[in-house]
């Protein structure tokens, strides 16, 4: 269970540079208090975000971690204030930001706060861009709304500098072009320019590289950490990719079922997992220093219908070590060793109940081989 | 050049001096341009390249959708580029491919069981009743049980539900050659894991050869016996996976592996990787196309272009200055 040897020298250089910039002691910028966000459908109220609470300090990253239909998006849009309650959304609990709370907020105040306070960058531009209007005034429409007092030729100016802070070549002719005519990375770079237009104090990123080929991802991941750096920024990088968020972020937190199930500080997390899940999901990934042709550990089941109530951990029908305990009572979050790291968990990662389940799990898929009942998913 | 004795040593498929081209307003786009590579029974071969690069156009052209403008493409000792039509669609049911997107490439109106037995009921094969039982065999094959969803619609599936159920359709009928055109880059890291581990199962118990293309570089890693890296319509290199990976000898495969996010902290955030997008394909730099992104390109690069020349037995690289083992041991140090 023990992390795989890599290839490379691990970390001689050192810790990142950027990991002890915010002080575990700084007053959070966001605090999200018990957040629950549910949809009323035709099938029940399916809760989305169920009682989570976290906090993003000054400058820091979280990266917030799940797969599709964890609530990992449905969060970040709460906090928003982009899922608002209506007649099918409810939303219940406290998002203090700057010492306002965001659930209370009017409307026209909270519309205010966008891009100035909270940005978002989208998974592609493309959808979010408008498509018959050229990048140079949908740019300077944003920073005219930030700077009321700009003229529109220095609206203008102010838009190509921006273009050319998020690496776009040739900013001043690009001005000039359709969304479409972009490649999916410079397409991107926009979007984070228009996010950045207002200098917000807090950027949420949602699977902004997901599109994107790797080396393009890695560009965009490069120029937001340098953004975020030189603007003084908090980011919370939502992601399904572990391999994007452990060389990226400060904090992680792990969502499934639309709860938080596990967070630590980035390197506590990797070095001590302790959620069954966050450990299944490092295990299901294939890595650069494995041979070809290694069984991948897949997580067997599907994550649970969130219109059902259930009782017990939301995890227990995939997990390897679920016991009786499991489907009975949902555990609560406990805190690790680390005081940062907290988990939900009755037999977490390193308990003789999840070793010996585990144990014997892997002997059984290992012994089975190509044998298809080992590959059923349930 | 057909006779049964060579059966045995000729690969299955052998792709020579492949060339498609488009026609657009902008100019004719270069989307492929003289790709060759063989690939064996029961052998996966993956190709990896940003996009825009050709693997797809390449992938499509190799099962005729559509025709390449030159080139060919033996499958079996047939040459698919010359075959009409008619012969073409009798072997479709042998050349199978897998899309992306496994939703939109299951009709939504059918029942799985039928979706899997539609290829059978194409060809007329069997009876009824002999089909569906094939149907159902090959539902259990790739871990789908009949009983609980041959009647379910793919919207009561999931993402990696539905792909089970396209590589179900795909080999149905008795496909040898499995094209996979990024199959898990919808998916979940769990679901993924699945799907990877079935078309491993699936390439062994019907021995199957595999064009695998993707972009990402671990999981065509795990599936792969050898790596294709192509570049603005050029394989740039091509080698055993082991030896691709340990011993990249193109800078811009190296600069793919160091593109590659790792799920580890303590991973240095290597620095050579290459910057901006690749050129457009329908002006592409002369010499080597991928000198405007190389950090070590000179004059040689601009006038003449690399071929692929093999370096060790089975790894072939088309670059003027390959990298050496000692440039890789530097690199991590920078």
């Amino acid at each position: 269970m023990s992390a795989k040897p890599t290839g490379n020298p691990v970390s001689a250089a050192g810790p990142a540079p950027d990991a002890a910039a915010s002080p575990a002691t700084a007053a959070p910028l966001l605090e999200v208090v018990d957040l629950c966000t549910g949809f009323h459908t035709p099938r029940g109220l399916v809760r989305a975000v169920d009682h989570v609470s976290i906090a993003v300090r000054p400058e820091e990253t979280l990266g917030i971690v799940g797969e599709s239909g964890s609530g990992k998006s449905v969060f970040a849009r709460s906090v928003m204030g982009l899922i608002a309650p209506g007649q099918r959304v409810e939303r219940t609990g406290r998002i203090m930001f700057a010492g306002r709370d965001l659930v209370r907020l009017p409307r026209r105040e909270l519309r205010k706060m966008w891009g100035s306070e909270i940005a978002m960058v989208l998974q592609d531009p493309l959808t979010s861009l408008n498509p018959v209007t050229r990048i140079g005034r949908q740019i300077s429409e944003t920073v005219r709304r930030h700077r009321p007092e700009l003229s529109r030729g220095e609206a203008e100016a102010a838009s190509v500098e921006l273009l050319r802070s998020v690496g776009i070549p040739e900013p001043a002719k690009r001005m000039h072009a359709y969304p479409h005519q972009l490649s999916g990375g410079m397409r991107q770079r926009v979007g984070i320019a228009i996010a950045l237009a207002g200098n917000p104090r807090l950027l949420f990123a949602d699977e902004p590289t997901t599109a994107l080929d790797v080396t393009v991802q890695h560009q965009i991941l490069d120029l937001l950490g340098r953004q975020q750096a030189e603007r003084h920024m908090a980011m919370v990088l939502v992601t399904h990719d572990l391999g994007v968020v452990a060389t990226r972020t400060d904090r992680i937190a792990v969502m499934y079922a639309g709860r938080i199930v596990e967070t630590a500080p980035t390197r506590t997390l990797f070095a001590n997992v302790m959620m069954p899940y966050t450990r299944a999901l490092l295990d299901a990934l294939p890595r650069l220093e494995e041979p070809s042709h290694t069984r991948l550990n897949a997580i067997p089941g599907h994550p649970p219908n969130l219109a059902v109530p259930m009782p017990g951990c939301r995890f227990a029908d995939r997990c390897p070590a679920a016991r009786r305990k499991c489907r009975e009572q949902e555990p609560p979050l406990v805190q690790a060793d680390d005081p940062e790291h907290s988990y939900r968990c009755w037999y977490p990662v390193g308990s003789p109940e999840y070793e010996s389940s585990a144990a014997a799990g892997t002997e059984t898929t290992e012994r089975s081989g190509s044998d298809q009942g080992a590959m059923r998913e349930r | 050049m057909t006779h049964a004795d060579q059966d045995a040593d000729r690969p299955l498929l052998r792709v020579a001096d492949l060339v498609v081209e488009y026609h657009t307003r902008a100019g004719t786009v270069h989307a492929v341009s003289g790709v060759s590579f063989e690939l064996d029974r029961g052998e996966t071969l993956g190709v990896v390249g940003e996009s825009g690069c050709g693997k797809s156009t390449m992938a499509r052209s190799i099962l005729q959708m559509p025709r390449p403008l030159s080139g060919t493409v033996e499958f079996d000792g047939t040459d698919l580029t010359r075959l009409p039509g008619s012969s073409l669609r009798r072997l479709r049911p042998e050349l199978q491919m897998v899309f992306q997107d496994p939703v939109s490439s299951l009709n939504p109106r059918r029942k799985i069981r039928q979706i899997v037995a539609e290829p059978l009921t194409i060809w007329r094969r069997g009876t009824r009743a002999e089909r569906a039982a094939k149907a159902e065999e090959m539902l259990r094959a790739v871990g789908l049980d009949p009983a609980d969803y041959g009647d379910r619609h793919p919207t009561e599936l999931s993402g990696g539900q539905c792909q089970r159920v396209a590589i179900a359709r795909a080999l149905v009928a008795g496909a040898r050659l499995l094209v996979c055109d990024e199959p898990v880059s919808s998916l979940d890291v769990s679901l993924r894991a699945t799907v990877l581990n079935l078309i491993e199962d699936l390439r062994e118990r019907f021995d199957l050869a595999v064009l695998f293309i993707a972009h990402d570089l671990a999981v065509v890693k795990n599936v792969s016996d050898r790596v294709m890296v192509m570049y603005l319509g050029k394989v740039v290199e091509i080698a055993g996976a082991g030896e691709l990976y340990s011993r990249p000898a193109h800078p811009y495969t190296l600069a793919l592996l160091n593109s590659v996010p790792r799920p580890d902290p303590g991973a240095r955030r290597p620095e050579g990787v290459v910057a901006g997008d690749p050129p457009s394909p329908v002006d592409p730099p002369s010499g080597c196309r991928f000198r405007t992104r190389c950090a070590m390109a000179n004059d040689v690069c601009a006038r003449e272009e690399p071929p692929l020349t093999a370096i060790r037995p089975g790894h072939a690289v088309a670059c003027h200055f390959p990298l050496q083992a000692a440039d890789l041991s530097r690199q991590p140090e920078a």
